[in-house]
């Protein structure tokens, strides 16, 4: 039987996807498979690849006769998928299939957790690089439970909230069962994925209907980044505005939730702000008391930009936003600094619980290559069992 | 002159010298001066090789003797020849970063009397020494301490934390001493630089109590590397560990023995550990300079016990507890035999003792899985996660997260 699905929807990025497919390969586990949808305009790259590679645990999904929005893409794996767990990354990203074995010991210590998460690791592709980037590993490696209260907090409130919601569980470098999944295509609209913003969408949905959440601290996959990358964009707000416009124009039903005048170009919390309010919207969930926080999650959006321009760009266009949403009291919350010194140098080393590295160590080519040597500085998978002991 | 003598005592160990001798001299750094002290039966392969494929000024190949030297007298006789206003001293199958140089010029720079200057280190065992899962170990701290001279020596001669072995930090292994300090201890201790077999806590102990000022860098310069035929090695097996200690012994049958013969906790017994060795050379050191020992007998005590809970499997904690309880019987007419009590064998202690991940600001990585063959390419890779030099050199207090 398959114990987890890896699945990794791509457009037009194969060179990404069979790095990733290379590395996930060369795994001994046999109880995974690799679940590639692929949404190219050629569909001949990934298919020539695939044919070359002679391993049932890879299944290609190829292209549409017109390429598909990325929830319609994200949709059609869901059916296709055979493992009890579902996982998605990105064609830029890593997941280790040593999950499995935390998946089995999931199913032994604590059988009605159907949403499983793990310690976040980041990686920009060198082609996207610029200069030096410091990246970050969580240090502690502990394996924790979440209460379903303290994660709705988490998400609908923005408690502890940076410049996104702090809630790592759903399907997208997260895993859920299949159970799970098929209760929310039952409960929410008929489909597992509806809106553009793909893997907030489907937080929003685990965060409500999960039996149970687990997260070991130890990070499992990498969020990769190359050049054509969304997160790339985010960087630079003209090329934002342009991925977010395929973003909005591929929602199944709207985007924009209603009454919040945050254009959704202006930054991830504005963007994840209509995700999250167009959810609960659509769903009956009127709840208050979160808009401060939102605010303050404004802020942290303006304060991660390095650039001066931008940040006053950001500042004006969300405090208008604010002000036309809750009025002058509500701007006077908002008070983002910008705190970019490039005279002072990036930390490395350990501080808080984290490890702050240079992102190229190792001299890696992919974020396969960078997982293999992160490995090689936490804990082992497969100790966590004797661990729990 | 050169403001750093590196010391690279070897023997019969040339491919991982000259591995080491390739990794010091990409370095940039130019006031370095570094002396091979070649110990080896077989003088052409250095000698050659410093002849034909190798030509750094900064480089010097003292030839083996007409007869076998022990390692003190190898020692001795590098830092005889070193010219170096500092001298520091690594194995031949180890790393330094020759910018231990300015670091060090820095803290002249701050102490104007520091006589003694230590770093952390990390440690790496060659592709060959990897028996079973072997960690290799990055301390990532950078912070700049000045030594507590009472505690150091509390730590170091009187044994106070009580751990399987003492903290000690400073000396010329893996650490710098000023020229000056070290022409000190010669008048001082015996009119020799080192007299004790376990040369580098001899040298622990001298630096330490003579020394006005030390000073540590948290941030790690250089690397303990263990190959297959390292003394070190010789922990991942007790078979190894005690042929090496035969070796060990014989060599240096003459001058100060390798036990004290006041502290029966023989080396030669099948239950022999680092913490007696060490013992044995603090003790000795104390005992023949007059250095306060109060406490030290309680706090030995102590380190068994933790001695043997770091056993590896069941049977070496029995030989363990059996050779400590001997000893204790037979030291200060059995005073401390009542206060050995060590805890009885938990085998998941091991388990987590080397596992890969960041405990206690010590990165550990699991070395099979590490793409660096050799010390020195270690240390490029894994200096990534560290504090650049460049940094601590100007004294940077400030940094973004």
């Amino acid at each position: 039987m398959t114990a987890l699905s890896i699945c990794i929807p791509t457009r037009n990025r194969q060179i990404y996807a069979m790095d990733a497919i290379t590395h996930l390969l060369k795994s001994r586990r046999q109880e995974f498979e690799i679940l590639v949808a692929d949404n190219s305009d050629d569909a001949e790259v990934l298919a020539t690849f695939c044919k070359s590679i002679d391993d049932p645990r890879l299944r290609l999904m190829p292209p549409e006769d017109a390429p598909l929005s990325m929830p319609d893409n994200w949709e059609r794996m869901i059916p296709e998928a055979r493992g009890s767990w579902i996982s998605i990354i990105g064609d830029d990203d890593y997941l280790d299939p040593e999950l499995c074995e935390v998946l089995r010991l999931a199913a032994k210590i604590a059988p009605k957790v159907e949403s499983i998460s793990w310690g976040r690791s980041y990686y920009i592709w060198p082609e996207a690089r610029t200069s030096t980037e410091i990246t970050t590993l969580p240090v502690p490696s502990n394996l924790r439970g979440y209460d379903q209260k303290e994660l709705m907090k988490r998400l609908f409130f923005w408690e502890e909230a940076a410049d996104r919601p702090a809630c790592p569980f759903g399907i997208y470098h997260g895993a859920v069962k299949r159970e799970l999944l098929e209760r929310i295509r039952e409960t929410f609209s008929g489909r597992y994925f509806e809106h553009g913003n793909v893997d907030y969408d489907n937080i929003c949905k685990t965060v409500m209907l999960s039996g149970g959440f687990l997260l070991w601290e130890r990070p499992l996959s990498v969020f990769g980044a190359c050049s054509q990358s969304n997160s790339i964009g985010l960087r630079n707000r003209e090329i934002g505005k342009e991925r977010t416009k395929v973003v909005l124009a591929e929602s199944k039903f709207g985007f924009e939730a209603e009454g919040f005048p945050f254009s959704p170009d202006l930054g991830i919390a504005a963007s994840i702000g209509h995700t999250i309010e167009h959810f609960k919207q659509r769903y009956g969930i009127d709840l208050s008391g979160w808009e401060e926080n939102f605010i303050r999650a404004c802020a942290k959006d303006c304060e991660s930009s390095f650039d001066r321009q931008e940040f006053n760009a950001r500042k004006e266009a969300y405090g208008a936003a604010i002000e036309s949403w809750r009025g002058k009291k509500a701007k006077k919350m908002f008070k983002p600094e910008y705190k970019f010194r490039p005279d002072v140098p990036p930390f490395r080393g350990t501080a808080d619980g984290i490890l702050y590295f240079d992102m190229d160590m190792g001299e890696t080519a992919s974020a396969a290559e960078f997982y293999e040597m992160i490995d090689a500085m936490l804990f082992p998978v497969h100790l966590l069992e004797s661990r729990l002991a | 002159m050169a403001h750093l003598t590196i010391c690279v005592p070897t023997r019969n160990r040339q491919r991982y010298c000259i591995e080491t001798i390739r990794a010091i001299a990409t370095s940039e750094v130019l006031d370095i001066e570094v002396l091979v002290a070649d110990n080896s039966d077989d003088e052409t392969q250095l000698s050659s090789f410093f002849e034909n494929e190798f030509d750094d000024a900064r480089f010097r190949l003292l030839p083996p003797q007409d007869q076998v030297l022990s390692m003190v007298d190898n020692w001795e006789r590098a830092m005889e020849n070193a010219t170096g206003k500092w001298v520091t001293f690594i194995g031949d199958d180890d790393y330094i970063d020759p910018r231990a140089s300015d670091l060090i010029k820095r803290y002249e720079r701050i102490h104007v009397d520091v006589e003694a200057v230590g770093w952390s280190r990390m440690s790496y065992n060659w592709p060959d020494n990897r028996p079973s899962d072997t960690m290799a170990t990055v301390p990532a701290g950078s912070s700049t301490l000045v030594a507590n001279k009472v505690q150091l020596e509390n730590f170091l001669f009187r044994w106070t934390e009580g751990k399987n072995r003492p903290s000690s930090g400073f000396g010329v292994y893996h650490g710098a001493a000023s020229r000056k300090l070290m022409e000190r201890i010669k008048a001082r201790f015996g009119n020799r630089y080192f007299e004790h077999p376990n040369v580098d806590y001899d040298s622990s102990c001298k630096v330490t109590a003579e020394a006005r000022k030390l000073v540590t860098c948290q941030r790690p310069f250089s690397i303990l590397g263990a190959c297959s035929s390292s003394n070190s090695a010789g922990l991942h097996s007790q078979k190894t560990m005690h042929e090496r200690t035969k070796t060990f012994m014989q060599e240096t049958k003459t001058g100060v023995p390798v036990e004290h013969p006041d502290f029966p906790f023989p080396l030669s017994d099948n239950a022999l550990s680092v913490c007696v060795s060490v013992a044995h050379t603090t003790y000795w050191f104390c005992k023949k300079y007059n250095i306060d020992l109060t406490g030290f007998g309680e706090n030995f005590v102590k380190a068994a016990m933790e001695e043997c809970a770091f056993s590896r499997d069941s049977a070496e904690y029995e030989r363990k507890v059996d050779a400590f309880k001997r000893g204790f019987s037979l030291w200060e007419n059995g005073r401390w035999v009542s206060h050995f009590q060590p805890a009885l064998y938990d085998p998941n202690r091991l388990a987590f003792r080397h596992v890969s991940g960041v405990i206690n600001d010590v990165i550990y990585f699991w070395e099979q899985k590490v793409k660096a063959k050799t010390p020195g390419e270690f240390y490029k890779f894994s200096e990534r996660a560290l504090m650049p030099v460049e940094h601590i050199l100007a004294g940077r207090r400030s940094f973004t997260t």
